[in-house]
């Protein structure tokens, strides 16, 4: 879990200070990073892969953070005016600034005692959710941030932040507060998932009927939003 | 049986609440900030939906013998 927690805090502090930055600059200037920048831009992602396998003091709070150094000391544009300026560019910088200080609080966190190994199921069970969060996070970004990169509008900067913070945002709502608190407690506490189900069964008192409707309803909202759009 | 189909409705709602952010981030940067908050809230109104089917799944996955 921590490792978990390690990758997905290195994926989003490397997307914030070196990926966001360096697809924000290339399209502003019309020109495509030249290969330089890419190699450098790789060193911390090389740095994250080591930091995740063995996170140890000297990987997690000194390669991975330094890692960062050539390709932002090489394109000083990464950290310039252009994107860090105003309020959008002051969020953008808190967010950097969060991010970071919760990657080393997690990586200064005592790790736990390694326990006796369970069976397989039982582990790839526990997986399941961790690696469910994951891709939550990762597709709801992406498509806030997909349009974001894809738009050719160079000038218009603040209303692409916007939606960038909106995704952070949500996403962070959709990691945090639905997979893994609505889904955590049923999927790990077997007493959890009695409570409910008796707190569904006698106060709510839902009838096969009233299932079918629901997933009726559902799939012609579908079918209208399908309709609607053009899909 | 039951609990995949009940899976499968979950995941459907879920890539529906994506789209929905999705279109929501195109308004948003064509500064079209009304159609854009509102595609925020449908999108999270779908994703708690489902939710709640996914939670109906994970009890009917556990629970079975």
């Amino acid at each position: 879990m921590r490792r978990l927690v390690l990758a997905s805090l290195g994926a989003i502090l490397y997307a914030l200070l070196v990926a966001l930055p360096m697809a924000h600059v290339s399209a502003w200037a019309a020109r495509a990073p030249d290969s330089v920048a890419l190699g450098l831009a790789a060193l911390p992602v090389v740095a994250w892969a080591v930091a995740v396998a063995r996170p140890a003091p000297w990987a997690t709070l000194w390669l991975f953070p330094v890692s960062h150094l050539p390709v932002l000391v090489a394109h000083p544009d990464l950290t310039g005016r252009p994107v860090y300026a105003g309020v959008d560019g002051m969020l953008a910088l808190g967010a950097v600034v969060a991010v970071g200080a919760a990657w080393c609080g997690v990586a200064l966190a005592a790790p736990r005692p390694r326990r006796a190994r369970r069976p397989l199921r039982d582990r790839l069970r526990e997986a399941l959710l961790p690696a469910g969060t994951a891709v939550s996070l990762v597709l709801v970004l992406t498509a806030f941030v997909a349009p974001v990169l894809a738009d050719d509008r160079a000038a218009d900067v603040a209303p692409s932040q916007l939606a960038v913070l909106a995704g952070v945002a949500v996403a962070a709502h959709v990691g945090g507060r639905r997979v893994v608190g609505d889904l955590g407690d049923l999927w790990f506490d077997g007493g959890e998932r009695e409570r409910w189900l008796a707190h569904v069964l006698a106060e709510r008192r839902p009838s096969p009927r009233a299932l079918a409707a629901s997933l009726v309803i559902a799939a012609l909202l579908a079918a209208l939003v399908v309709f609607v759009y053009g899909l | 049986m039951k609990s995949f189909l009940l899976w499968l409705v979950a995941v459907a709602l879920f890539a529906a609440a994506v789209w929905s952010f999705h279109t929501s981030s195109g308004f948003l940067s064509e500064r079209d900030y009304l159609a854009g908050l509102l595609h925020v809230l449908v999108g999270l109104a779908t994703l708690r939906g489902g939710v709640e089917v996914s939670r109906l799944a994970v009890v009917v996955a556990l629970r079975a013998p």
